[in-house]
This record gives structure tokens, C-alpha cells and sequence, in this order.
């Protein structure tokens, strides 16, 4: 059995990976899918106080209380900036650190730093309520339209805090792994933004694995087997039959 | 499969139902356990203005934004308080509504006017208050649960529960498990054996009984399942 935390993104919640941690849970594995502050279920909590330092204890807090130890941590977008915070902050805890689309920040940056919700300048800013973007939703399935009507602004401080990450991933004991999406958005096709930014990165770095999906940024949502299929490869796991 | 919502006590956390969760998990079953704010893994989030109503929004939040319907909602000890004030939003997403060795308030009452039987000071003067004293049948689940146990905020004990209509009108099934491993103290003998004499000779209500301390999640996990189980069939 091998315990899974997996981290949401921007404007997200838990409920966005309740369906791929079934999947994981399917193959008899453990997997927590905390709400960050803010956000989702916890979106009563948001204010102005809120900030990265706020996200990356809720998550490590999961590790702490409920006792964690070589976890496959993995964060899905703005999840990404968390991820490495808790890194920095429990790297012995962690056995494999896996980004899913998402950001991959140096000692000190900040979402905005990186483009995330169109950057400082380009973002839509009410008080410490920062609005959900990308385009709107084309022909959604009903499922697509739910999620979408629950997403909740996001907190300003946790994009403009900078993550502290004293040592670099790469000198940690942890692997490391990036799986980018290559089959959605017109970032993807056009090879642009940060996502493909911190591709570049690891690509051909001997310290990471790298894989691509031919699909859109909910890459769990999307192919969930594939991303699965990756996970358990990272993690050492036999593969199981695909479901679905 | 069946979708479990479990609410903790206080000074408590998600990880008090460690040891239940897989037990209803690996029986196919779907299992939430919502951290309360300011306690536990969300201990980072204490403040003065933590009360009831902001743990009722916090289960009633994991009901709504996971979308759960047919629940089996369980409220244990302090958790009574929350399951009972969440009920007016999500009734009818709830098919059992279970209390484990629970306050179990009318609407109105505050856990402070419930909480006989307990030291003059409680909750006492200030916004937190320090846990009680707690045993545990094996010492390994002391080791993990002692130093997990957080100061709670004074205004989850003092808030009145909020409860517009009696659970006994209510569609749901209604369970009351009593923790009975100690003898019954002197002169009633506090909350929840109140709410056990409340509720084992109503024919709306189904009683049962675990032999243990108050610590039932970590003492009894395989009984407790199995009585969750067999309400929820």
C-alpha cells in the first residue's frame, strides 16, 4: 500500500480529485486530498490573511497529524507552488514529488512571478479576492459545468507570497517528476507559458522524469488511467487494469 | 457503496478516525472525515471568532462541494453538536444520522449547558480551552493521539445549536451508540448517558452499546464499523 497526497490548484477544491483518488483507493492505496484555506469546501475560511505559508501547513499538517511517511506528494497546477513549499519544509516524508501541470517555482518566486492568473499585472483583483480565469467552458459536460460553478476566488497572499525553498529539489533524496499536458489549451499547442517554461526545465535533466499527455490541463480528469499508469511507474507500483 | 461522513470531537482531528476509516473503505464504501477549523491538522487556523456555526459550515461545505446524498452522518462526542446544528441544511441528504457517545442537543442548547458533571471552570474565562484528560486502551494509540490533541476555541462550547425542526420528524434513521466500558458515575452521570436514556427506550431511535471508554474510534474501531455498517444496510 503507498499513501498518495494530492493538491488541488487555483479556485479548486477536493472535489476535484474525488474521482482519481477512488481510483487510487480501488488499487487498496491511501490518499488525502486536502481543501486548501480558502478554497472549495474551505472557501468560508478565505480572507485577507490567507497566503502561501497558509496553504503549505494545511498540507503538511496532513502529513503531521496523520502520521504520513513516504508519501507520493503530488500538486496539480497552482498545487505546484504548494508542493514545493512542503518540500522544502518535510522533505524526509516525502519518498516521490510529482507536478501535474503545475508550477514549478526557484527559492523566493511567486505564482505571479510565474503567470499564474495571468501575472500581477493582468490579474483580475477585488480586495484579496482574485477572479478564476481561463476561457469559458466549451459544450461542458454536465460534470465540467459543476465544477465550474464551485470555484471560489482565490485568496491574493497565496499568489503573491514567494515560496521558501532553502535547498534545491534537486539535491534532495525525494524523485522528482513533471507530467505536462500537450493537448489543450492554446498555451499547449503554442508551447508557451509556464507550464512549458518549467517542461523545458526538466526535460533533459538527469534529476527528473518527464512524461507528456495528449491531453488538456485536468489531467487527472481527463485521462485518469494514463495519469495513474504514471504514478504507479514513479512510485514503483504494479500496473493495474484500466478502468473505465 | 455508501458515503460516510464522520465528524470528530474536540480537540480532535481528522486523524482521531485513522483507524476506522479503512475498516468502512475496504468494504467498498466511500469515507470523509472533515477536519474542524482550529483544531488538529487545522489547528493553524485557531482564532477567537472559531464557534459552532463555523464547524457546521465546515461539514456542511464537504457535503455540498463533494455533492454527497444518501450519508450516513456521524457525530461523535463534541461532533454531536455540529451533525445536530448541520442537519437543518442537509436533511435531506441524509439517510442515517448517527451519534457516538454524543452530546445531543435540543435546539437551543449550548454545549456548556449540556456539559454536567464537568469542573466549575469549564469552559473557563478564556478563548481556549485546554483538553481534558483522556485514556486509551493501548498505549500506542495514546503515544499518537495525546500530543495530537489541540486547545479548542471557547465559542464551539458556549454557541447554542441551532435546530429548526426535532430529528425525530426528520426522514433519516436516527442512531445512538454509548460507550459503556466505565461504570455510570453517581448522580446521572454527565451528557451522554443522558442522551442514552433519551434515546433507548424511544422506538424511533436505535440504541446500542460499546464496551469501552469514550475513546471509542481508537479503542473499538472494528465494533464501531460493524455497527456502522449494519445501519447503513
Amino acid at each position: 500500500m503507498t499513501t498518495f497526497v494530492l493538491v488541488h490548484g487555483a479556485w479548486g477544491g477536493s472535489y476535484g480529485w474525488r474521482s482519481f483518488a477512488n481510483l487510487l483507493r480501488a488499487g487498496g492505496h491511501e490518499v488525502y486530498t486536502p481543501s486548501l484555506t480558502g478554497l472549495g469546501e474551505r472557501s468560508h475560511l478565505g480572507g485577507p490573511n490567507v497566503n502561501l505559508d497558509t496553504h503549505v501547513t494545511d498540507v503538511e499538517n496532513v502529513f503531521e497529524y496523520e502520521g504520513l511517511s513516504d508519501v507520493v506528494l503530488v500538486g496539480h497546477s497552482y498545487g505546484g507552488m504548494v508542493v514545493t513549499g512542503v518540500a522544502g519544509r518535510i522533505p524526509q516524508l516525502i519518498s516521490h514529488l510529482v507536478y501535474s501541470d503545475a508550477f514549478l517555482p526557484r527559492d523566493g518566486e511567486s505564482c505571479f512571478d510565474l503567470g499564474g492568473a495571468g501575472g500581477r499585472d493582468k490579474a483580475s483583483i477585488d480586495g484579496w479576492k482574485v477572479a478564476s480565469m481561463g476561457p469559458p467552458l466549451q459544450n461542458p459536460t454536465p460534470e465540467m459545468a459543476k465544477w465550474a460553478s464551485l470555484r471560489s476566488p482565490q485568496p491574493l497572499g497565496t499568489l503573491e507570497q514567494g515560496v521558501r525553498l532553502s535547498v534545491p529539489l534537486e539535491e534532495r533524496a525525494f524523485t522528482r517528476t513533471y507530467m505536462k499536458a500537450i493537448g489543450g489549451s492554446t498555451d499547449d499547442l503554442s508551447r508557451t507559458g509556464h507550464f512549458w517554461d518549467a517542461a523545458r526545465r526538466v526535460k533533459d535533466d538527469p534529476h527528473w522524469r518527464y512524461y507528456e499527455l495528449p491531453c488538456g490541463h485536468g489531467m487527472h480528469r481527463e485521462l485518469p488511467n494514463e495519469v495513474r499508469a504514471i504514478l504507479y511507474e514513479v512510485a514503483g507500483l504494479r500496473s493495474e487494469a484500466s478502468v473505465g | 457503496m455508501t458515503t460516510f461522513v464522520l465528524v470528530h470531537g474536540a480537540w480532535g482531528g481528522s486523524h482521531g478516525w485513522h483507524k476506522v476509516r479503512p475498516l468502512l473503505a475496504s468494504a467498498g464504501h466511500e469515507v470523509f472525515t472533515p477536519s474542524l477549523t482550529g483544531i488538529g491538522e487545522r489547528s493553524h487556523l485557531t482564532s477567537p471568532q472559531v464557534d459552532l456555526s463555523l464547524h457546521v459550515q465546515d461539514v456542511v461545505n464537504a457535503i455540498f462541494y463533494e455533492d454527497l446524498r444518501d450519508i450516513v452522518l456521524v457525530g461523535y462526542s463534541y461532533g454531536g453538536m455540529v451533525v445536530t446544528g448541520a442537519i437543518d441544511y442537509v436533511a435531506e441528504r441524509v439517510k442515517h444520522l448517527v451519534y457516538l457517545d454524543a452530546f445531543l442537543p435540543n435546539d437551543g442548547q449550548a454545549l456548556q449547558a449540556l456539559a454536567t458533571g464537568l469542573p466549575e471552570s469549564f469552559p473557563g474565562p478564556n478563548w481556549l480551552v485546554e483538553p481534558m484528560e483522556r485514556t486509551y486502551d493501548d498505549p500506542e494509540d495514546a503515544a499518537f493521539s495525546g500530543p495530537r490533541r489541540s486547545s479548542q476555541p471557547r465559542g464551539c462550547f458556549i454557541e447554542p445549536v441551532r435546530l429548526r425542526r426535532p430529528l425525530e420528524e426528520r426522514d433519516f434513521s436516527l442512531t445512538y451508540i454509548k460507550a459503556t466500558g466505565e461504570p455510570r458515575p453517581e448522580g446521572g452521570g454527565g451528557p451522554f448517558w443522558a442522551a442514552a436514556d433519551r434515546t433507548s427506550e424511544d422506538p424511533r431511535w436505535r440504541y446500542c452499546e460499546i464496551a469501552t471508554n469514550h475513546m471509542v474510534p481508537f479503542n473499538k474501531p472494528r465494533e464501531l464499523a460493524d455497527i456502522l455498517l449494519e445501519v447503513a444496510q
